[in-house]
């Protein structure tokens, strides 16, 4: 079994994947508090998996997957729509947001229930495909295909049809 | 056709402001996990299949990364079992280390910056003169806090770097004050004309900080706005934790909803019992007094679910971690148990001491189950006491 990281490695490792975790993370969750806690969840978790890690240059794609899985745990809880509200949804008759502008995404993201939003974020953010969603969030590849066809749709209204154009199906990979 | 939304992502992704990781937490927290995951799990509590009212039944042995994540809304409890032992402070089950200048430790307490240390000339719990107050930060640094109380009650909440206590100052009205332990500054001093007398209990929970004065009504003090309000639910000592307190009702121990009254958590008792919080609210256990005889044990419920685990041993030989896990010191066995699964570890912790009288540096030290810790090998009488994280010694 390989021993345990040197506390200076795994303090490297820590700063040196934090960002990109961090993005993921708040796409995900759409709140800074819960973002931070899930990355430390995810990195904690990575170091008491070490053994299955098995070294230092594996343990990045590890914490990825770890970090994903502990969010999915969390929307399956059945508290957790009721402990993270999303944030204000704009009001239907406000005028179409301007899709290039940065909060715009985030507002229309937090439309989205929990695991449509990670479907997003894993397809069009982490860019996999929807094999490997359905593999990380434990659901069928249809319902992968699903939730995607369903958040897009919600996106296209948030977004507008240039974001989000009509023909952008759910069935490619 | 994905190039915008993804384009977008990634510029939203890009322009976030990263806080600054915590090493120190992260790395506190998979010792933890790892420790848990050990196998050399001594003991695996029995689960009750007692279901608080009418309730589902227990699943227990699930997958731990997903029944044991830290919950959303739960600090980010990186201390794993705080205790002390004489002025030596223990967290993360011994194997961070520091020492508080003073003569003995009176309590602990958990708050999102690091363990506050309530220390002075005895260990009572009040009444032995001044009460001076020192930070012990993850990474086992020391600092003392300029407070300094005397006869006052103190509570912090374990995900906010604030201690709260109530003073009165000369004849003017009891004020409560927030001090906020990172910055060493008062946060908040709000007067409560209501209260009466000169010893006032508190809990801060959120912005909202309980105040009585030992009598009936007990007032809910937002800090941040300076509101004061009579609590519609609590009375006499505020004992409260993140969104419960536990009370009785009709004789018999309850938690409540400490923002509506509502009853969260009623189970079946038999004889004077009482529920005793963990320090985020999450778990309640069960202290029940017991005909003479059996084998010793007590239940931990879950107050979201009501469904409960049994523990081994004495409740007062446990105290609590932040996060919500029970642990007790005896000898130099440091067993924790999950209050989720009843799930128990122990292990034998090497416990550096700082030199103290009748103690060597380095030397073995040994807890007993009422508390007391001493070097087996030094003369009869050389004795610390042992103080528990999440344990209540105020009076």
């Amino acid at each position: 079994m390989p021993r345990p990281p040197k506390d200076e490695e795994f303090t490297d490792f820590v700063h040196a994947s934090w960002p990109s975790l961090y993005r993921t993370a708040y796409l995900l969750l759409g709140d800074h508090a819960a973002a931070e806690d899930l990355v430390q969840t995810a990195l904690a978790k990575t170091y008491a998996a070490w053994s299955k890690v098995r070294s230092v240059e594996a343990a990045p794609a590890f914490a990825r997957t770890t970090l994903v899985n502990t969010a999915n745990s969390w929307f399956r809880r059945r508290s957790w729509g009721r402990e993270r509200p999303t944030d204000p949804i704009p009001e239907r008759g406000a005028p179409a947001p301007d899709p290039s502008d940065r909060p715009a995404v985030v507002a229309a993201l937090a439309t989205l229930p929990p695991r449509q939003r990670a479907v997003v974020v894993l397809r069009y953010y982490e860019d996999l495909s929807v094999a490997q969603v359905a593999r990380i969030l434990g659901c069928a590849e249809g319902t992968v295909k699903s939730q995607t066809s369903d958040a897009l749709a919600k996106l296209r209204v948030e977004l507008g049809e240039a974001v989000v154009p009509e023909t952008l199906g759910a069935s490619h990979d | 056709m994905t190039e915008r939304l993804s384009a977008l992502l990634h510029d939203e992704a890009d322009h976030l402001d990263v806080p600054p990781p915590a090493p120190g937490t992260v790395l506190g927290r998979g010792r933890a996990l790892r420790r848990r995951r050990r196998v050399t799990t001594v003991a695996v509590a029995v689960a009750s299949l007692a279901v608080v009212g009418v309730g589902s039944t227990l699943a227990l042995g699930g997958d731990r990364d997903d029944d044991r994540a830290v919950e959303p809304a739960a600090p980010a409890a990186g201390f794993g079992e705080v205790f002390a032992i004489g002025t030596d402070i223990y967290l993360d089950g011994g194997r961070t280390h520091a020492v508080v200048d003073d003569v003995a430790v009176k309590s602990l307490y958990y708050t999102s910056a690091g363990v506050v240390v309530r220390h002075g000339n005895n260990s009572w719990s009040d009444g032995g003169g001044p009460q001076r107050f020192s930070l012990v930060a993850g990474d086992g640094t020391v600092t003392r806090l300029s407070v300094v109380t005397d006869g006052a009650v103190h509570a912090t909440d374990p995900a906010q770097p604030y201690l709260a206590y109530a003073v009165r100052d000369g004849g003017g009205p009891a004020e409560v004050v927030v001090h906020d332990v990172t910055t060493d500054e008062v946060a908040a001093r709000v007067r409560v004309p209501g209260l009466s007398g000169g010893w006032f209990p508190v809990a801060i929970t959120g912005d909202t900080v309980f105040v009585g004065d030992g009598r009936e009504d007990v007032f809910a003090v937002d800090w941040r706005t300076g509101e004061v309000t009579t609590s519609p639910v609590l009375r006499g000592y505020p004992e409260v934790a993140g969104a419960s307190t536990s009370a009785h009702r009709d004789d018999r121990p309850v938690v409540l909803d400490v923002a509506t009254g509502e009853v969260v958590l009623s189970p079946e008792t038999t004889g004077w019992a009482d529920l005793r919080l963990s320090p985020d609210g999450r778990y309640a256990l069960l202290d029940q007094e017991r005909d003479g005889g059996g084998g010793s044990s007590f239940q931990v419920y879950s107050v979201d679910t009501g469904e409960s685990v049994e523990i081994e041993g004495e409740t007062w030989q446990y105290g609590w971690t932040a996060d919500g896990d029970l642990f007790s010191l005896l000898g130099r066995e440091l067993t924790t148990c999950q209050a989720d699964t009843g799930e128990c570890a122990t292990e034998e912790v090497d416990l550096v001491r700082s030199p103290a009288p009748g103690i060597d540096e380095g030397s073995n030290i040994v807890c007993d189950a009422n508390g007391t810790c001493q070097d087996p090998e030094a003369e009869k009488g050389d004795s610390v006491d042992l103080k528990l994280g999440g344990r209540t010694y105020e009076s």
